[in-house]
């Protein structure tokens, strides 16, 4: 964790300084885990709840953060975990097997305004979500965070070795997926 | 064939790009909006606090009424288990009587009378018992006499 962060924590445990503290966190931190959980749920109105339940459990749980992890990993961490809870929320609601639910989203992401890709980023986007919940996480991370190994095992609690296998299949299904497309 | 491999592979060395859009002004106004959910979610949670002091209060006086209850089933219970020891002890009595008549203390027997005044006849009394009774009526010795003397 750099200085200017372990400061940013300092001045989140002083009461009289505790907003302020956030809301450069807030400010820093924003966009990045913004685009993190959108690329996830897709929608921009799912992405903006999930955005906001995580910065309100960072408001929450801050003070109980360990020091001597990375501070981005652990809010990287909550916004997966807020991310996943909530397609698995809704996937329920509908009564939807993932696979059902990622065409669901597959057909919004046709009709949505705010997606800018052309044919073939609308067509990456469509074989993402036909992958399984941890491919669809670990390409995503890998392929346009590009994060590292490291990072993502911290963040979905799992080893190096299990992340490269996920990522080596879900390349190869989302090709299989271009082919036979 | 290579044709259905450079289009597989396509995707690989296209520009990760960002492809989504957030609506014009979302990050500038997206802090002002969090910071108005964590203030009513703090106002909330301090109403919350208020309500389950009441819930607290009333919780105690639910403790009072259960320890009430408690103290109420308690007491029975024991005069219960008191009771059934009685039941035991009639059971040692009638086999004090039987094994050891030479030695009968008559004591013992009004003993046991006096204590189990309470206690259902028909439920409680064994065979013995209803010998011994027939055998002092039946050589006219008042049991309310030989209860008075001792």
């Amino acid at each position: 964790m750099d200085q200017s962060e372990q400061e940013l924590i300092r001045l989140f445990e002083i009461e009289e300084s505790r907003e302020r503290a956030f809301n450069i966190l807030v400010q820093k931190y924003q966009e990045r885990l913004y685009w993190h959980i959108r690329k996830i749920v897709i929608s921009h109105d799912d992405t903006d709840d999930v955005l906001q339940n995580t910065f309100v459990k960072i408001w929450n749980n801050l003070s109980s953060f360990r020091k001597d992890s990375q501070l981005y990993t652990w809010l990287y961490k909550i916004a997966t975990n807020e991310s996943l809870n909530f397609l698995r929320k809704r996937q329920k609601e509908r009564m939807l097997s993932w696979e059902e639910y990622g065409n669901s989203i597959s057909e919004t992401l046709l009709d949505d305004n705010q997606f800018n890709g052309d044919e073939i980023q609308k067509k990456l986007q469509k074989a993402i979500l036909t992958l399984p919940e941890k491919q669809r996480l670990v390409f995503n991370m890998k392929y346009f965070d590009e994060m590292k190994y490291d990072e993502m095992a911290t963040i979905l609690d799992t080893s190096v070795g299990a992340l490269k296998a996920s990522y080596h299949h879900a390349v190869k299904k989302i090709k299989t997926y271009f082919e036979e497309d | 064939m290579k044709r259905k491999e450079n289009k597989s592979n396509d995707f690989l060395s296209y520009s990760k790009e960002n492809a989504f859009v957030a609506p014009e002004g979302y990050f500038e106004n997206f802090s002002d909006r969090l910071n108005e959910r964590i203030h009513n979610e703090q106002k909330s949670s301090g109403q919350k606090k208020t309500i389950s002091l009441k819930a607290f209060l009333n919780s105690k006086l639910a403790m009072a009424a259960s320890f009430l209850i408690f103290i109420t089933i308690s007491y029975f219970t024991v005069n219960i288990i008191f009771n059934l020891n009685n039941v035991d002890n009639s059971q040692y009595y009638a086999d004090l009587v039987d094994y050891e008549i030479a030695d009968f203390d008559l004591g013992l027997l009004v003993e046991y009378y006096l204590e189990d005044e309470y206690i259902d006849e028909d439920e409680y009394y064994s065979d013995k018992d209803a010998e011994i009774i027939d055998f002092l009526v039946a050589e006219d010795i008042d049991i309310e006499l030989i209860i008075e003397e001792f």
